[in-house]
């Protein structure tokens, strides 16, 4: 054991855990406020990969752009697929299941004919990297980390300070009574998926110079995603903030320090004990129930 | 509008009806004057990157030898089934091609599994698989045939290339798969009959794009001395890792190696990848007239970006298809599963790698080593040669 490898390890699962909740913060709103279950959350993300690839590597727009353009297409997406399915599905957790499960293979196989089958790249927006004593930390990901605090930031500032945020949490809380009060809830209900939705697309954009953009790529960040989410407590943003970083620290810990399957197989047990003890995740809104 | 609804389902019906005729439709088996082969590919699924160069060195050895007359005059007609990179549905699509399509003979596979999945059904209807992957080596099945190299063709002059001129310190890094295992255990008995030290051994699972807290202990434990990373780790998530590997600014310190490097990585990874080895039995830029030739072919068949991207399975798919239509050949009329088997015996083609012939102990192929740099083009140059081909030894 030395000073320097905690170090690095610790550094390594902060950054971890911003990738964890920018990648996640779409599927938590949409389970959380809507008690829809989107499978089709990671392909959304494989999506936004590609969105990147296209317009930073092939079309060369700058980066920040990219980025906002990622999430607007992705918002238009998600617009387009909850007025087409989800609308008819509001109340059957079970059924949206089925229903995103079915997208998602939709959007696998498309990405798969339209994309076609090759490695696509994305060149890091910025390769340097930085030094702090024996610890190294890619600049890129300290952008990543600034990404995901801006996301979760402008969607805190959304839900809880805007009027449309009142509107959404409103509609959750009691949608009969917010429609008597003449508020649209299915334009809300519109909003709050497609924002999801468009925040999946952005996280994809964003992790795409991580790894190589495929038609797969979703597939690998299935399992990360959803045991988040579900160990942090599907309507608690600030349980999703808490448990990136306490799944992403262990896995990086303990990795380094003995292999990374028995770290996955710990952080999966850790979660089930979780779930056991406290099914509704870590933090639960308090109030009526 | 009711009406208009009921047309729709109307024609989806016909239409329905119309395909199921046209599924029965093409049965029966081959004819006298076509010979029918079955491929077996993942067209969708987790390898459809690496498959589609297999399958389309296929279908372009095919047209070739139909161009050029066919097998004694028999044109070869081909039927194509997608296993989606999954044992089960392997089982499912082999057992179609023999039973409904009657094949002749089978041409594909690309996972060990999957391979491994139809052994039992190639067995019980007697049918002929030409397997056409580098892979781990196994006790070789009467019913398959094997066109890629062995361990001992790659890892048996790799290790001591590397030993002797990047460094003496290996850390294992590989995908958890039976591939992975078999040889970084034969990686680790060289490295330990050649004094070297392995200072990590590293199995990971294949859905892990994460690599920080790797490449963390990897910078820890080789500290200031040179390493060789021996990695081989599939799909994305070996892009993940050179990438992030890369980002990490350790390439010039450290030095990946890896069986798994191929031209569809390389291409796409540019200088991510640039200056890590590779080893295998064929590299896309290997100066001959029979590969100019096939990548040519390729190229105005698939497009020149694809050409640059053919990988050594899919080579070894190419020599699987002429191989066997020179099996096919040597049978004359007399076309049994037995016939086509025992014609393998001592086979040779001049392959876009060389010649290869196969050994008539164990169907596997006699090929020459190679050992490959990764250009900062992606192109992978040819650093190494064995002087003559090598003998498989797959049980090794």
């Amino acid at each position: 054991m030395n000073g320097s490898l905690i170090g690095q390890l610790l550094v390594s699962g902060v950054c971890s855990a911003f990738v964890l909740l920018l990648t996640s913060l779409g599927l938590v709103i949409i389970m959380g406020y809507m008690k829809v279950v989107n499978l089709a959350h990671t392909e959304m993300l494989m999506a936004g990969a590609f969105i990147c690839y296209y317009l930073y590597s092939v079309l060369h727009i700058p980066f920040v752009i990219t980025l906002i353009l990622a999430y607007g297409i992705s918002f238009l997406f998600g617009m387009l697929i909850e007025k087409t399915v989800i609308c008819h599905f509001y109340g059957k957790m079970a059924e949206t299941l089925l229903a995103t499960y079915a997208i998602s293979i939709i959007m696998k196989q498309l990405a798969l004919i339209v994309f076609g089958k090759s490695y696509n790249q994305v060149a890091y927006p910025v390769s340097s990297v930085i030094y702090l004593g024996p610890v190294y930390i890619e600049a890129y990901k300290l952008i990543l980390c600034l990404i995901s605090a801006l996301a979760l930031a402008g969607t805190l500032i959304f839900i809880n300070k805007t009027s449309m945020g009142r509107k959404i949490r409103s509609t959750t809380q009691n949608r009969t009574m917010t429609d008597c009060l003449g508020i649209d809830t299915r334009k809300v209900d519109t909003i709050t998926f497609s924002h999801g939705m468009g925040l999946a697309g952005l996280a994809g954009a964003a992790i795409a110079p991580l790894s190589t953009v495929t038609y797969s790529l979703g597939e690998s960040w299935l399992t990360n995603t959803f045991m988040n989410v579900v160990m942090g407590g599907v309507s608690s943003l600030f349980g999703t903030v808490a448990s990136s970083f306490i799944i992403q620290e262990a896995i990086s810990l303990i990795s380094g320090y003995s292999n990374s399957v028995t770290a996955q197989i710990v952080v999966l047990l850790v979660v089930i004990v979780i779930v056991r003890i406290k099914p509704e995740g870590l933090f639960t809104p308090k109030g009526r129930r | 509008m009711k009406k208009f609804k009921r047309t729709i389902a109307m024609l989806m019906v016909t239409a329905m009806i119309a395909f199921c005729f046209t599924g029965c439709g093409s049965k029966g088996g081959s004819s006298s004057d076509t010979i029918k082969i079955g491929l077996a590919f993942s067209l969708t699924g987790g390898t459809a990157i690496t498959e589609e160069a297999m399958y389309n060195s296929a279908v372009l050895a095919i047209e070739e030898i139909n161009a050029a007359g066919g097998i004694n005059g028999k044109q070869i007609e081909y039927v194509v089934k997608d296993y989606a990179t999954d044992p089960d549905t392997a089982v499912k699509v082999i057992k179609e091609l023999i039973l409904q399509d009657e094949v002749t003979a089978i041409v594909g596979l690309y996972t060990s599994a999957s391979r491994v999945a139809v052994e039992p059904i190639l067995e019980e209807y007697e049918v002929p698989l030409v397997y056409p992957t580098f892979y781990e080596g196994e006790e070789p099945n009467d019913y398959v045939v094997y066109t890629g190299c062995v361990p001992n063709q790659q890892g048996d002059y790799f290790v001591p290339y590397l030993f002797e001129n990047v460094s003496e310190n290996f850390y294992l890094l590989g995908t958890d798969t039976t591939y992975a295992q078999g040889i970084n255990r034969q990686a680790t008995e060289l490295i330990n009959s050649l004094g070297g030290n392995i200072v990590g051994d590293e199995l990971v699972s294949s859905d892990i794009t994460e690599f920080s807290d790797i490449i963390a202990k990897i910078k820890d434990t080789c500290g200031d001395e040179g390493c060789v990373i021996y990695a081989n780790l599939n799909g994305d998530s070996g892009t993940a890792f050179y990438t992030q590997f890369a980002a990490a600014g350790l390439s010039d310190k450290y030095t990946i190696a890896s069986f798994i490097m191929d031209e569809s990585f390389s291409t796409a990874l540019g200088s991510a990848a640039a200056d890590t080895y590779a080893s295998v039995n064929y590299f896309n830029s290997i100066d001959s007239e029979a590969n100019k030739a096939f990548l040519t072919a390729y190229g105005e068949k698939f497009g020149e970006d694809k050409a640059s991207s053919v990988t050594a399975v899919g080579e070894a798919t190419y020599d699987a298809v002429y191989l066997l239509a020179g099996s096919l050949e040597k049978c004359g009329d007399d076309i049994t599963t037995d016939n086509i088997l025992a014609n393998f015996d001592d086979l040779s083609f001049d392959a876009p790698q060389g010649t290869i012939t196969v050994d008539p102990e164990n169907n596997h192929i006699y090929c020459k080593a190679r050992i490959g740099l990764v250009q900062e083009d992606g192109s992978i140059a040819t650093i190494f040669e064995s002087d003559d081909v090598i003998k498989p030894e797959p049980t090794k």
